[in-house]
């Protein structure tokens, strides 16, 4: 029984460093970023609004201009399924439904975290989202997941 | 349809708008960002695999284009492109051109719009678009956005689906829960009645003198609810070729748009996490045409599971009438069971396969003779010679849909 006791103390404590370890090293956060003089409060639906076109200005009523990663990069896929709640196939048919019946246009696409970062940084309408080791100074974190 | 002819004069009228635009917004560059240029379209083919001799099935309402028992590919073969280009300051304007096999591939004016954003939360569309009926009716060309090769036939009827109007896009939420109202109103210029022409041995033609209507869609989640109603005032005319009607053959009977009325309401209910799908429809229409009441239903219910990029899908769908028709008292009463498999083998195509069984239980006309008697099939099965009823019919297609 002693063993037992002792093998019980063993797992658990494997089962918490994992725990710990795993997500560090699973894969890092992503950052939902705006230009620094933006000081509007964001929740996740109203991200959600912003890049599925059903909400044009921040919270604070500006001008929003989104701005999307590469449709098929991993960044993206985990924004849509985390923060859209649509798999990369409900996100295709949602804009193409949207397109054709004139209803809207789906966010401008950039080629990665460098040029996202840099277009929010230069433009206060602009909202996007980077990987969370990519944040310096010159962008204003409302959001990571 | 506007038809090739007319298509310059539109091409003129959207240039002469893009540069009035760029001429008057002096913040306005006309660089290649302020463009875009998407696509769509579907490659099909398909055949009657079990039915009498001669059956068709009308796969394509407003064209007629139909499968037989030979493997056709034009019916339901199309392509679209459109180009939408951002003229600043809140205005769109946008201009969709289609070829379909229905119509022998020639390129036809499917849209032009401008859309502006009167406030973020308000647009207004105004030019030539899609009636927005049902569910599905505005992207109901666009293939990639449902999991069918081709909408339940018994909701999605209409031969008229475009007009000439506008229609008011008012988005908010409540909580949660977005809203998104439409309204509407236009009309349209009378165009071929293509199956009932070939139905009832007459030259048809229909339009709709005035049209509006109004439709609000909640989405909550992964759940969308959407009800609507549209009324519209149908104008055209009834040439009867072969006197079925008994006032002499070649007589044309106008369709008065004081008496033919149309009024339809609408609810769908959709549920897609991206694995299940459940999805139901129907409309209840209350039509009048010339004194006559023709009360009908008609709805469906699909669902299906995604399995990695495959979904494999079972939709039942029924219409169901009792009226005095315009030849006579009738009943139609039609079923299809549908098994619709697609596959997203790239991320802009999806394969699909699409078997349809479709059977009828009605009573046919009582003013007509019993070797013509086309109903009660609604119009979707139809022997070529007249000669006689199809109440069973199977058909099988399979197609590439695709966005670019």
């Amino acid at each position: 029984m002693k063993y037992f006791k002792y093998i019980n103390t063993l797992i658990s404590t494997l089962l918490l460093v994992t725990s710990l370890v795993m997500p560090i090293i699973g894969h890092s956060e992503t950052a939902v970023v705006v230009h620094p003089s933006n000081d509007a409060s964001f929740s996740n639906k109203d991200i959600q609004r912003l890049f599925l076109g059903k909400s044009k200005t921040f919270p604070g009523g500006k001008t929003a201009i989104p701005i999307d990663q590469p449709m098929e990069s991993p960044i993206r896929q985990n924004f849509g399924k985390s923060v859209l709640g649509k798999s990369y196939l409900q996100v295709k048919s949602y804009w193409a439904r949207a397109v054709f019946t004139g209803r809207g246009i789906p966010p401008k696409e950039v080629n990665g975290d460098d040029e996202l970062k840099k277009l929010v940084a230069d433009n206060p309408n602009t909202i996007g989202y980077i990987d969370d080791s990519m944040v310096d100074s010159s962008v204003r974190v409302v959001h990571r997941f | 349809m506007k038809k090739t002819s007319n298509i310059a004069s539109y091409l003129v009228l959207f240039l002469m708008i893009s540069w009035l635009f760029a001429a008057s917004s002096s913040a306005m560059e006309l660089d290649s960002s302020k463009f875009r240029f998407s696509g769509y379209g579907t490659f099909a083919a398909g055949k009657v695999i079990d039915s009498e001799p001669d059956a068709l099935f009308f796969a394509d309402t407003p064209s007629g284009a139909f499968y037989d028992d030979r493997l056709e590919v034009k019916p339901e073969t199309m392509l679209g492109t459109q180009l939408d280009v951002d003229l600043g300051e809140g205005l769109r304007l946008g201009v969709q051109m289609t070829a379909k096999g229905g119509t022998g591939f020639d390129t036809e004016l499917e849209w032009l719009y401008l859309n502006y954003d009167i406030v973020p939360a308000l647009s207004l569309q105004v030019g030539r678009v899609r009636i927005p009926y049902y569910h599905f009716s505005e992207s109901i060309e666009v293939g990639y956005t449902y999991h069918w090769l081709r909408p339940p036939t018994e909701i999605y009827i209409s031969a008229v689906t475009v007009m000439e109007g506008g229609k008011f896009i008012y988005t908010t939420h409540w909580g949660d829960v977005d809203i998104q109202t439409q309204v509407f109103g236009g009309s349209t210029d009378p165009v071929p009645a293509v199956i009932f022409s070939r139905k009832f041995d007459a030259t048809i033609e229909a339009g709709l003198h005035k049209i509006y209507g109004a439709n609000l869609e909640f989405t909550y989640e992964s759940l969308s609810f959407r009800l609507g109603m549209t009324h519209a005032a149908a104008n055209g005319f009834f040439q009867d070729n072969s006197n079925i009607l008994g006032g002499g053959a070649g007589v044309v009977y106008p369709v008065n748009p004081e008496t033919a009325k149309d009024d339809t309401y609408l609810s769908s209910l959709f549920y897609d996490d991206g694995k299940f799908l459940l999805g139901a429809e129907g409309w209840v229409k209350d039509s009048d045409t010339g004194g006559r009441n023709n009360p009908a239903i008609s709805w469906y219910v699909t669902s299906g599971y995604r399995f990695g990029n495959w979904l494999p899908s079972l939709t039942y769908s029924n219409w169901k009438d009792k009226s005095e028709k315009a030849i006579g008292t009738g009943e139609i009463d039609q079923s299809t069971i549908t098994f619709a498999l697609r596959w997203d083998f790239q991320p802009n195509a999806a394969l699909k396969l699409q078997i349809d069984n479709i059977s009828t239980n009605g009573e046919p006309s009582s003013s007509l003779p019993s070797g013509l008697a086309p109903v009660p099939d609604l119009q979707f099965t139809n022997p070529a010679n007249k000669a006689g009823n199809v109440d069973d019919l199977t058909v099988i297609a399979i197609g590439i849909d695709f966005i670019f």
